[in-house]
């Protein structure tokens, strides 16, 4: 009898301990703190309720990929060059998000967008012929975003059902989560869920969103994002040409070893590892048959159903590279089109990038951005979002 | 070691003492569980290694 005394005064100790962190954590999503714009951390990007809690009026979401953690260290990435304009930027994205996943996380932060305005960053590797994979996917996918994302009233049916039938096919390597997402779908899409449908849904989802508020604030601590940060003060335009003519000069220190435009060290790297098995192995290659054109048509559909105006950045591949690499250049000249193709047809803006192949010191390895790289994909985003601030 | 036989001793003699032992015992167990479960990898997705090459 004693022990059954304790162990429930011991509960009771524990809820208000559990609900006392709840409260406290709840409140301290929201950072005003500069760094989170531009932080790269799973926990974010899994979890568009932190986001949404750091959207202002004038913040912008940019989605793209593994280019947001390479130049972090530069002058040139674009958390410091567009650092004191009069709107933000929310960088969404890490090395494997791509359109499917953008498509959902926009969706789930769209109601908390104050503003009407969003870029994705494409990257060409994201188009070979198979796509996002299903092991990718299966690592990078979020189903709190997936949740949200079926909440989202504003989205059409229509752009809910691809989402979901995508989602189902590419989840096949994590049948526990495909389970997951049928069980979303029963309770709020199809509404013909079972009590314990909405019983395991409403614990799942508690416990879920309780695990992501804890994670996230552990991992901001940890990378040293506050919650009184000073904010950045108000800048001019940036001088686009004197970046350049930096980058420029940093990018000839950082390279002077090879025809690629690599920086030294990844070259050293690369040659000793990869370089001769490279030679020619993409002779056959074509980037304009894939499914992600689906995902990304989905991503540009959740745009129209939410009237928020993208822009698209066409990034352009490593020219020297896959020169050597023996990817046609005339394949690669047909993805550019394409990608202007699917823009114009849906009324998208294009910062079309892709005469950039041969610019020098516009790559630092075979696929990410740096110095003079950034300086123009600084210009596109500065030139869509300072209009409209 | 003599403060700690003599708290060993309270908490085995003294019902109060033991209680709160009882209380404190269990409520540390709980927040062991809830910390694992907040802060574990608890992912079902198969694990994948991201390859810049």
């Amino acid at each position: 009898m004693k022990k059954l005394q304790a162990f429930g005064l011991a509960l009771l100790l524990f809820l208000c301990t559990a609900t006392g962190l709840h409260v406290l954590a709840g409140r301290r999503l929201e950072f005003n703190d500069p760094k989170f714009n531009a932080w790269v951390n799973d926990e974010k990007l899994l979890y568009s309720r932190a986001i949404c809690e750091n959207l202002g009026p004038n913040t912008i979401p940019v989605f793209g990929s593994s280019e947001f953690r390479h130049g972090r260290s530069t002058p040139y990435h674009a958390a410091k060059v567009l650092s004191g304009q009069p709107f933000q930027l929310m960088l969404i994205g890490a090395g494997y998000y791509q359109s499917l996943f953008h498509a959902t996380a926009l969706a789930a932060i769209g109601p908390a967008m104050e503003q009407d305005q969003a870029v994705l960053i494409l990257s060409p590797q994201w188009f070979k012929p198979s796509g996002v994979l299903p092991e990718v996917y299966t690592s990078r996918f979020s189903e709190y975003n997936f949740v949200q994302m079926l909440k989202n009233d504003k989205l059409s049916q229509q752009t809910k059902e691809y989402i979901i039938q995508r989602t189902k096919q590419l989840l096949e390597p994590d049948p526990a989560m495909g389970e997951r997402v049928e069980l979303y779908e029963r309770v709020l899409v199809t509404k013909d869920a079972s009590l314990w449908d909405k019983l395991h849904y409403k614990a799942w989802t508690t416990f879920l969103e309780e695990k992501m508020t804890v994670g996230l604030l552990l991992k901001a601590k940890a990378a040293g994002i506050r919650h009184d940060a000073p904010q950045p003060t108000p800048r001019p335009a940036p001088d686009w040409a004197a970046l350049e003519t930096q980058a420029d000069a940093d990018g000839a220190k950082a390279n002077t070893t090879n025809q690629f435009g690599m920086n030294d060290d990844f070259y050293f790297l690369y040659k000793n590892t990869m370089l001769k098995s490279k030679k020619d192995s993409m002779k056959q290659a074509d980037y304009t048959q894939s499914p992600e054109y689906g995902d990304l048509i989905c991503f540009l559909n959740v745009c129209r159903d939410l009237g928020i105006r993208p822009l698209l950045v066409s990034l352009p591949v490593n020219g020297p590279w896959y020169d050597y690499m023996g990817f046609p250049q005339q394949n690669r000249q047909a993805y550019y089109q394409k990608i202007r193709d699917i823009a114009a047809e849906y009324g998208a803006e294009l910062a079309d990038l892709s005469t950039e192949e041969y610019t020098p010191h516009f790559f630092e390895d075979n696929t990410h951005i740096a110095w003079k790289g950034w300086v123009k994909l600084n210009e596109s985003l500065y030139r869509f979002a300072a209009p409209a601030a | 070691m003599k403060a700690f036989t003599a708290l060993r001793r309270r908490l085995r003699e003294s019902p109060r003492w033991r209680f709160a032992a009882l209380v404190a015992g269990f409520y540390g167990l709980m927040m062991l569980l809830y910390a694992y479960f907040m802060l574990a990898n608890l992912s079902s997705a198969p694990q994948f290694v991201y390859a810049q090459f």
